[in-house]
């Protein structure tokens, strides 16, 4: 098992503990670390700008398809209204930076947690449907959303949207490709991490099976949301 | 009061071209449970084949629109063939991301070759067929949109009651096993659903060009604001979804008159997440009881 294997060849776990760890050799866990190094320190200095800024939006899209893969993947609740939540993480995070000038680690849990209150909004009246029905629920969520975003301007600007100043994190401003790539990719790893756990906690392996009641819905609701919000300062 | 009728016969023909494409949507639905989320861009490719048929091919406008609906059949028929038959007995998810996926495909091609312009068709109603009956005006293409919705209204009625293939096709959405056990070919009652529900959805493309002009996007729109028809009407119910359709037609054209114009779109959306909650079966729907 501690060997560098690249699988062991056939069952030999011993506890049940085996069975829920996320590398099943060392041979993973090292290349894990290859890669991690390798997206941290060669990318950065290989990449052009602007494919630094693809690089980007890939992180982006990953943080957001990896709250929609725990929705959908692990308790087969199909959402289509995904995008409106991510944009009102974007807003809510963009009107606690502008008009309360809250901080940006400060602004990355509230938007997550308006959210997930938002999420929560529709999770209520979602609870007592199923399957097709819940799914047509979360598209005329994202009408709706959507209609509240554009026209009520006098929170979220309408039209116009909100500009945001470059935030700043421990003193350091976060401007510029190569800032904001450290901080996606650091919120890639993190959520990746806190998803890949949240899978072996008694929540997640209990969610696996059984798949549709309210108070999962409710749970991954907020959790989706959450991790929708991170990349969006 | 004026006013009032005008939105009155307006919301009347808009909600039975509601009805006539939430039709073909509960016909696939029926036959085959499949939520097909590209209704809306079959309906729109309608709509543009009858555009390229009339102008581009210059084809008299009755052959244009038997042309149309032989396209629209095919193209159902070839998607069902393609597209949908290996995934037959797959997952709910699988399905559905197969039809988004169809929508963004179509919707992609017809964007790259007509692009995001407004067209609209050259006048061929005759002016005769508008009713003008003093305060009570009614413009040529409603009139149209509610013979035209009526009429085949009436033909799928005759269809499903008389013609063996309708026959086939209700026993199929009834009980699919029993039908299969009975020598129904349910893999062409499946193929036929899809091919008649995209004529249909030609059809009401082509009305719905007359009266808003031709896009690709509000087409395509049309064809989520076929899921509050839907579940008013009922998931499986034919009828309810012209019934359906007529509600949400006037919700709409009252709420853009006495309200807002921009809560005009919304507020299918709004009634939906209210049937959802109150009724989720709609009110001819058929009742699963189940414990969620």
């Amino acid at each position: 098992m501690k060997a560098l294997r690249f699988r062991p060849c056939g069952n030999f776990k011993v506890r049940y503990g085996e069975e829920l760890a996320v590398f099943e050799t060392d041979f993973g866990r090292l290349w894990a670390a290859v890669g991690l190094a390798a997206l941290f320190v060669l990318v950065p200095w290989v990449a052009t700008p602007y494919l630094l800024y693809v690089v980007n939006l890939i992180g982006i899209s990953a943080i957001a398809a990896l709250g929609l893969n725990i929705l959908v993947g692990y308790t087969g609740l199909i959402s289509l209204g995904h995008g409106a939540f991510f944009g009102v993480g974007a807003y809510a995070a963009g009107i606690l930076a502008v008009t309360y000038g809250v901080p940006l680690l400060a602004v990355i849990p509230l938007a997550g947690l308006v959210t997930a209150i938002v999420g929560m909004v529709f999770g209520i009246p979602s609870g007592r449907l199923k399957g097709l029905y819940l799914t047509i629920a979360t598209l005329a969520g994202q009408f709706i959303i959507e209609y509240v975003l554009v026209h009520w301007e006098s929170v979220t600007g309408g039209t116009m949207g909100i500009t945001l100043p470059a935030p700043t994190l421990f003193g350091v401003p976060v401007a510029g490709d190569l800032s904001f790539f450290y901080l996606i990719y650091t919120a890639v790893v993190v959520m990746v991490f806190m998803a890949v756990n949240l899978m072996r906690t008694r929540f997640g392996r209990a969610s696996w099976p059984s798949a549709t009641t309210t108070a999962l819905q409710r749970g991954w609701g907020s959790r989706s949301s959450r991790t929708n919000c991170s990349p969006l300062p | 009061m004026d006013f009032f009728l005008q939105l009155l016969i307006n919301g009347v023909s808009i909600g039975f071209l509601y009805g006539l494409s939430a039709m073909g949507f509960v016909m696939i639905f029926k036959s085959s449970s499949v939520l097909n989320f590209a209704h809306g861009e079959i309906l729109a490719f309608g709509a543009f084949l009858f555009l390229a048929l009339v102008t581009w091919a210059q084809l008299p406008i009755a052959l244009a629109f038997v042309v149309t609906l032989a396209g629209a059949f095919v193209l159902g028929f070839v998607i069902e063939r393609i597209f949908l038959r290996p995934l037959i007995g797959e997952p709910l998810i699988q399905v559905i991301m197969l039809t988004v996926g169809l929508a963004a495909m179509f919707k992609g091609g017809m964007l790259l070759v007509w692009g995001g312009n407004l067209y609209t068709y050259p006048e061929f109603l005759p002016e005769g067929l508008g009713v003008n009956w003093g305060i009570i005006q009614v413009p040529p293409v409603y009139v149209a949109a509610v013979i035209i919705g009526s009429l085949f209204l009436l033909m799928f009625g005759l269809f499903f009651k008389f013609s063996s293939q309708g026959i086939y096709m209700r026993s199929v959405a009834d009980n699919q096993p029993a039908a299969l056990s009975l020598g129904v070919h349910v893999r062409r009652v499946f193929a036929l659903s899809w091919a008649i529900a995209a004529m249909v959805a030609g059809i009401s493309g082509i009305v719905l060009g007359i009266i808003n002009g031709i896009n690709v996007h509000e087409l395509s729109s049309i064809g989520l604001k076929v899921f509050p028809v839907v579940i008013l009407g009922g998931l499986d119910s034919i009828g309810g979804a012209i019934i359906g359709g007529l509600i949400i037609g006037l919700l709409e054209t009252f709420t853009g008159g006495y309200l807002s114009p921009s809560l005009r779109d919304i507020v299918p959306y709004i009634a939906l997440v209210f049937i959802l909650l109150v009724k989720p079966y709609g009110l001819f729907g058929l009742v699963e009881i189940e414990r969620v």
